[in-house]
């Protein structure tokens, strides 16, 4: 394995990287006074990916709304990704998407407007592959050319999937390998036709759909999805809220080819999410940097990371891999622990 | 642009973007329909808790102009990380929240991402019974014309907030934008008004002209009776670059009879931030409705009359 060092290079800042670290959201949203209602069956309370709201008994509304910075160059492929990412907050909860509505803001320039067709156009191609259907949008003249979209699906208030439920003796298995942005980062702007990029869009492309579909059909105790706050950002959390811990073998973890080596690319957005998790990650022995670097990086349209009944892993897997979803166990749900809500186990161990 | 997207058919939306909709109507059940829209502005003002409450109303108002109910907002913000940048977050949530709140409706999350320019807004869904569904197509002949808010905000946001922020013209024009159009389209609902639209970015003449259009007939409206915000008109003189597109797009269709005075004129072409509604209801209502609607606390006036279609002419504004 090689461990390649590039520091002088600074990843520029593409899709979920952009978003608002949690510190800085979180001080904002602390003020607000809190508003309760019943008919909310989830909300933005508990680092949920999306909202759930009962309009009747069997009925609930899922919404959720994601807003991304261009993968630059290739806006047709950004767009792809954007909706895949979008509608992954719908999936991770265990819904299905309905309606979206594009969200644009983009320089009035016509190259900027030819950026802003190709998005559209990927967008739309993936929003129909989630048979879901495009209802309008919104576009706002802006500096920074930004496009994301908001989903409304229905699930099933009594099947909701939350991040809340996992408990000790849960496999923990993940949908999409790692390792996207960093490749993209690193090798777009000089290599764009190199294959890595290739495999890391398809990767970011694919929708959550196949994966959320089996979670529901098969039965499981808790899901998120991997995005801004990158693996061990939203494994962390899901662990918060079950009040358990999380127990990582880094040699099970899927990872791109070519992940590890473009793994230590300068990201802003990588820097914030280990300062924002790394307090709640112990290692318990030698994790290589470039491994530990990949996931904490920020993804976008990263898999789904589901806490499975020990008893159900098997047929989750199996279900999985005959719907085409490339799927992992990464490790296991301990007790809650005193220090750490995830702990890394170094190659080979656990 | 849109024009280069494929088309996708598909019967479930039985309102999409194709004619100048405020929001998209998607069939969930036979008697539920999913109302969604998506809004975001740049900040008006230094006052951001006040623009929050505006940004809030604005958005909803998408939901209320097809005669749904709003159930779950989603806020969308684009900020600076600065602490300045923050506090303001703070604020417009803050007040978006409180007119959420107003309006029967909860705030389910958001997205906030980082950006040198400031700007925010709310993905709104609702639901409609696809039966009480009002449209912008439906006006007919005959019709009354009624506009539930007056016009002129922007005129006194531009002209007077920026050296004068305390005028009373100014905290007018932010309640007139704060105010919901929930009782508006509630009495529009029991009314079975023909045909509805909000007056937002294209202003009250492009908003009518394109409800015109998708309706297949003209309407007559008269410059006196059109309700004015109190200093808008002192105002309504200065440039803007809105407005100018606004006339740019829709002059073309709107006929002047008699000498309208500019400063009216440039007010019913001026871009509104969430404005009334334009609501076309069955002859002889109008005076009902207008009852109906001062009961609920909401000023509303009857501007006009539809007529058949003039070829080439969306609106004709009388003196």
């Amino acid at each position: 394995m090689t461990l390649a060092t590039q520091p002088e290079k600074v990843a520029p800042c593409f899709g979920c990287a952009g978003k608002l670290d949690k510190a800085h959201l979180a001080t904002v949203l602390k003020r607000l006074p809190i508003v309760q209602d019943a008919r909310l069956v989830m909300g933005c309370s508990s680092f949920e990916d999306a909202s759930v709201f009962q309009i009747e008994p069997s009925l609930g509304l899922v919404s959720s709304v994601d807003v991304m910075d261009p993968i630059e160059p290739d806006y047709y492929r950004f767009g792809r990704v954007a909706a895949a990412n979008a509608l992954s907050d719908i999936y991770a909860v265990g819904g299905r998407p309905l309606v979206v509505l594009n969200i644009a803001s983009t320089p009035a320039s016509d190259e900027a407007m030819e950026h802003l067709y190709q998005a559209l156009k990927g967008a739309q191609e993936i929003v129909l592959q989630a048979g879901a259907v495009g209802g309008g949008g919104h576009t706002t003249v802006s500096q920074a050319f930004k496009f994301g979209l908001a989903v409304s699906g229905r699930v099933d208030p009594g099947k909701v999937v939350t991040n809340a439920g996992a408990r000790p003796g849960d496999r923990l298995i993940l949908t999409k390998p790692l390792g996207a942005m960093s490749i993209l980062s690193s090798l777009l702007p000089e290599q764009p036709d190199h294959p890595l990029v290739d495999r890391a869009f398809a990767v970011m492309e694919q929708l959550n759909r196949a994966a959320s579909e089996v979670m529901v059909d098969v039965g499981v105790h808790a899901c998120t999805d991997v995005t801004g706050f990158g693996f061990l950002g939203h494994l962390s959390q899901m662990m918060e809220v079950s009040g358990a811990c999380a127990h990582i073998g880094s040699s099970q973890l899927p990872l791109l080819p070519g992940a590890l080596e473009h793994a230590l690319v300068e990201s802003k957005a990588r820097v914030n999410n280990r300062r924002s998790f790394e307090d709640h990650v112990a290692l318990a022995g030698y994790v290589p940097p470039a491994l530990l670097e990949a996931m904490y990086e920020a993804s976008t349209s990263g898999g789904l990371l589901i806490a499975v009944d020990a008893h159900q892993e098997a047929l989750l897997l199996e279900r999985l891999e005959q719907r085409g979803v490339d799927a992992a166990c990464v490790g296991e749900v301990g007790p809650l622990q005193a220090g750490a809500r995830v702990v890394v186990y170094p190659w080979g161990e656990l | 642009m849109l024009k280069r997207l494929p088309v996708v058919q598909d019967e479930r939306l039985l309102v999409g973007c194709s004619s100048f909709e405020d929001a998209s109507v998607f069939r969930l059940e036979p008697h539920l329909g999913l109302v969604s829209t998506v809004d975001v502005m740049d900040p008006i003002g230094l006052d951001f808790y006040r623009f929050g409450r505006v940004a809030a109303a604005n958005s909803l108002s998408d939901i209320y102009a097809v005669g749904g109910r709003p159930l779950v907002a989603l806020n969308v913000a684009s900020t600076p990380a600065s602490d300045e940048a923050l506090e303001n977050l703070y604020q417009v949530l803050k007040g978006a929240q409180e007119v959420v709140v107003e309006a029967g409706a909860v705030v389910g999350g958001g997205h906030t991402t980082v950006s040198e320019q400031f700007k925010f807004g709310l993905a709104v869904t609702g639901q409609i019974h696809p039966q009480h569904l009002v449209s912008n197509g439906g006006a007919r002949p005959g019709d009354s014309l009624i506009l539930t808010k007056p016009l002129g905000a922007m005129s006194i946001l531009m002209g007077l907030q920026p050296t004068e922020p305390q005028h009373e013209a100014v905290r007018r024009a932010f309640v007139v934008m704060e105010q919901l159009n929930r009782a508006a389209s509630e009495v529009m609902i029991a009314h079975q008004a023909h045909a509805c639209t909000d007056v937002t970015g294209f202003g009250f003449l492009g908003h009518l002209s394109q409800m015109m259009e998708a309706s297949g007939v003209t309407a007559h409206v008269h410059a006196h009776q059109i309700p004015i915000i109190p200093g808008a008109l002192e105002h309504a003189l200065s440039h803007s670059w809105d407005r100018a597109l606004n006339v740019h797009s829709f002059e073309g269709v709107v006929k002047l009879k008699g000498r309208i005075p500019e400063a009216h004129l440039n007010l019913m072409y001026e871009a509104s931030i969430s404005g009334g509604l334009l609501i076309a209801v069955a002859a002889g209502q109008e005076k009902e409705f207008v009852a109906q609607l001062a009961r609920r606390g909401v000023d509303g006036a009857c501007v006009g009359q539809v007529g058949p279609l003039q070829a080439g002419v969306d609106v004709v504004v009388q003196a």
